[in-house]
């Protein structure tokens, strides 16, 4: 007996919440960013689970996509929190507001 | 075989909330790694072997080395200890709240049928059939858009790449 894809939807949707819930509370920028991932990683459960449920291989592609995107975008934004920790020796996002005034 | 399937569907839900609630960088990473893992498991559940074990090698893998390589550059003896937002805590948990709500009201009411599964639909060779036909000019998109994040990186990476004047000079 095979669980039903809807399972899976709704554990990814619990955890897409999650990290939103995270990216919205906590204040470091790499914890924010690990937040993302987890987000980045529920809605790939859901593409998976949709292309099961469909029974066509086209979430997986996406999913595919997906994770290449994920990587460059934490190549590129790792490189720029370690620019903003050289100027302002701080990760938390309350005092970078340098768009602020 | 399913019972283990609910428990690692349970345990990345506990790795996620353990990710909110840990105070220290490196606890939250390790607990990001486990979620990921559980993850890639119901991934090769679901038919999707090429994703699961892509999603071993390039987030388990490298992307979680390229954060923790970040956390030990920057904190290397776990000092920074850092707390929630004081404020607005109860005004975010009510938003995420009401999207959780509709989220909900979709997903239970979109369509419930599901296809009769072959598991041949979902071989590396149906996948592959498609991605290098259909999926051709994304897939050629894609290979540029990682070059101009290698070069993003390198110029983020570069010594002298201060703030202010400086910068211009440098420029």
């Amino acid at each position: 007996m095979k669980i039903t894809p809807d399972f899976f939807i709704y554990l990814s949707m619990v955890l897409f919440s999650i990290g939103l819930i995270g990216v919205l509370v906590r204040r470091n920028l790499i914890v924010i960013f690990m937040f993302i991932e987890l987000m980045l990683n529920a809605v790939n459960l859901s593409f998976i689970a949709y292309s099961y449920k469909l029974g066509q291989v086209d979430g997986q592609i996406y999913v595919f996509f997906v994770m290449v995107l994920a990587a460059v975008e934490v190549a590129v934004g790792l490189g720029l929190i370690m620019l903003i920790y050289r100027n302002k020796k701080s990760l938390d996002v309350d005092e970078i507001n340098i768009m602020k005034n | 075989m399913e019972i283990l399937i609910y428990i690692f569907a349970i345990l990345s839900v506990l790795f996620a909330i353990n990710m909110l609630i840990q105070k220290k960088m490196i606890n939250v990473a390790l607990s990001l790694l486990g979620c990921m893992v559980s993850i890639a498991v119901l991934f090769i559940y679901l038919y999707a072997t090429f994703v699961g074990m892509l999603q071993l090698i390039v987030y388990a893998g490298s992307v979680m080395v390229l954060f923790l390589i970040i956390i030990t550059l920057l904190d290397p003896f776990g000092k920074i200890k850092y707390t929630f937002t004081s404020r607005l805590w109860t005004f975010f948990v009510s938003i995420i709240g009401l999207i959780f709500g509709l989220l909900l009201y979709v997903i239970y009411g979109s369509e419930k049928k599901v296809e009769a599964i072959n598991s041949s639909h979902f071989s590396i060779k149906a996948l592959s059939d498609r991605l290098f036909t259909i999926y051709l000019l994304p897939f050629e998109v894609i290979s540029i858009l990682i070059l101009v994040g290698i070069i993003g990186s390198i110029y983020f990476g570069k010594k002298n790449l201060t703030d202010g004047d400086e910068d211009e000079n440098n420029a």
